[in-house]
């Protein structure tokens, strides 16, 4: 049986109804992702070309007014608990603790009992945020809360991952590290990952592979390979000569997409 | 160039004494210096009023009176204290009554879009008006006993509640609720880990809002109509053309609603704990 792909959609089309008087916004049209289960595949494009529009649509979060999203081949309405899903807004909830906050999936999935405190414990941890469990999120530095979302993910163990802009929001130095554990985490799960950012280093840097979404309606433009060995270090993947080689290729594709105001 | 410290300022004997003892207090004991100046004022102009004969203790008491007053209610008979219970208990159950209902009331209209849309002007009708206005119909209902006072202290809360936890619904960050969803919480879920939390400080501040009208609710009722409480005192004490009367029975009343509301305000602040700094 050959395997499905982790996560498929097929001839996406979403529009977001007029406001006012005029004509409805296209925003995804007929797109076309198939990610295998364990890739961590990267997706860039020019901000506003419906990245965030398609992770919500695989979340499940909004229908889709055409196509369909396939999950390990099967088609996905509506919630999937195998999918997990980090916001590109911070969605912590302000009035829980860090613990309580990486808790939550576990006890939306009613798995809250023996346990959990301690997968709880071991995931701040594993971020490290040993010592911060009862901090309130209002009480962590933008990059904590970001672990902390992170932890909260890993909680759900979901089978699919779906980043959004995870690290957008951070100062270069926080990001750096940040991306460094990310990658020391899943290559050691290898979950299949959809991850977008508009920062395209980023996305060549982690991923296995990277696809390039065009300006709206965003369609699938581009979708190369990224063929370094694992594990990998930011730091010594931007001086790989394939990084500088992808990096020009992808530029200028991506470049043509962005339009300056 | 440096900057003198309290410290410098309060013993550097070439500064005015005003100036060395301002330096020698913190901004708290300050206020509370401030707040002391004044009541002496206050009282000081009042009694000065009397002893000048501009207007006689008929009309305004004095403060020496009221203070024996409230020294004979308070200790030596302490017949205060059966008045004030009378009324803290008519507000205890009206307010808890109309909080409940209020909150439950904000979350159906919440969940129910058409019920709220039919209710609405009634609601704001009712929200509007002053509400103790219906004061006379509950006597006349439920007589003159704690049951009318119960329902009016309840029913001017029970408004406030409603209208703030369905403000509070309205206003939960739907990111968040997309977030907890895409988890795979159900719907109680939801409700308990993001609705409802998301919604306590409205309810805190309607609670707040709430015992104030209910205290006003209730003190008006017993002025109507009541066997005792400390509004049934206030309208006997008028009756009888006793002005020292009322006015202890009005300081009594100002001090319970600032402790109570105070009391409040701590609750607040450490329910809302995880809000850090909030000034109420
Ligand atoms: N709920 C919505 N209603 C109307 N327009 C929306 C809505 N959400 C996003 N859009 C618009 O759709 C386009 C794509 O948005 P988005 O998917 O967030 O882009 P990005 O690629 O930057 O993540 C943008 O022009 C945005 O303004
Ligand atoms: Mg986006």
């Amino acid at each position: 049986m050959s395997a499905a792909p982790a996560v498929a959609v097929k001839n996406l089309e979403l529009y977001f109804p007029a406001r006012d008087h005029g004509p409805a916004l296209h925003v995804l049209e007929r797109v076309d992702l198939a990610v295998p289960e364990g890739q961590l595949c990267t997706i860039v494009g020019p901000s506003g070309c419906g990245k965030s529009t398609m992770l919500n649509v695989i979340a499940g979060l909004l229908p889709p007014m055409g196509g369909e999203v396939l999950v390990f081949g099967e088609p996905s309405h509506g919630i999937n608990r195998r999918i997990g899903y980090m916001f590109q807004k911070d969605t912590l909830l302000p009035w829980a603790s860090a613990f309580q906050n990486v808790r939550l999936p576990l006890e939306a999935l009613g798995r809250a009992g023996a346990g959990s405190g301690d997968s709880a414990h071991s995931l701040l941890q594993l971020v490290g945020l040993r010592g911060f469990e009862r901090h309130y999120p209002r009480e962590l530095s933008g990059g904590m809360r970001k672990r902390v979302q992170l932890a909260r993910l890993l909680a759900q163990e979901p089978e699919v991952v779906l980043m959004d802009e995870p690290f957008g929001a951070l100062d270069a130095q926080t990001k750096l590290i940040l991306q460094e554990e990310f990658l020391r985490i899943w290559e050691q799960r290898r979950q299949t990952v959809l991850f977008v950012t508009h920062d395209l280093q980023e996305a060549i840097a982690l991923g296995d592979r990277v696809v390039l979404m065009s300006a709206r309606p965003g369609r699938i433009k581009g979708d190369w390979e990224v063929n370094m060995p694992r594990p990998r270090h930011i730091t010594d993947v931007i001086q790989n000569s394939q990084f500088t080689q992808l990096f020009n290729a992808i530029w200028g594709s991506l470049r043509e997409e962005v339009t300056l105001l | 160039m440096s900057i003198a410290t309290r410290d410098e300022v309060a013993e550097n004997p070439e500064v005015p004494l005003r100036r060395r003892v301002a330096a020698r207090l913190t901004p708290g004991a300050e206020a509370w210096l401030l707040r002391l100046v004044a009541a002496v004022a206050i009282i000081g102009t009042w009694e000065g009023i009397v002893r000048a004969g501009l207007l006689t203790e008929f009309w305004i008491s004095r403060p020496g009176m009221v203070a024996a007053r409230l020294v004979d209610w308070l200790i030596v008979r302490g017949s205060m204290w059966d008045h004030l219970a009378a009324t803290l208990q008519a507000v205890a159950i009206g307010l808890s009554g109309g909080i409940v209902l209020g909150i439950v009331s904000g979350l159906v209209l919440a969940k129910w879009q058409r019920l709220q849309v039919a209710l609405d002007p009634f609601i704001m009708g009712l929200y509007s008006m002053p509400r103790a206005a219906l004061a006379p119909l509950f006597i006349m209902w439920l007589g003159i006993g704690i049951e009318s006072k119960i329902v009016l202290a309840g029913f001017v809360a029970f408004f406030v509640l409603l209208i703030n936890t369905y403000a509070g619904v309205k206003n939960v960050d739907p990111d968040l609720l997309n977030a907890v969803r895409t988890m795979g919480g159900s719907g109680t879920f939801l409700v308990h880990k993001v609705v409802l939390p998301s919604c306590v400080p409205w309810i805190l501040s309607g609670t707040r809002i709430g015992l104030a009208f209910s205290l006003t609710g209730a003190v008006f009722a017993e002025m109507l109509a009541a066997q005792k409480g400390v509004g049934w005192l206030i309208s006997r004490s008028s009756g009888l053309f006793d002005t020292t009367g009322v006015f202890a029975s009005i300081l009594v009343l100002a001090v319970v609603a600032m402790g109570l509301n105070e009391g409040m305000k701590k609750l607040e602040r450490w329910l809302l704990r995880w809000q850090g700094e909030v000034v109420l």
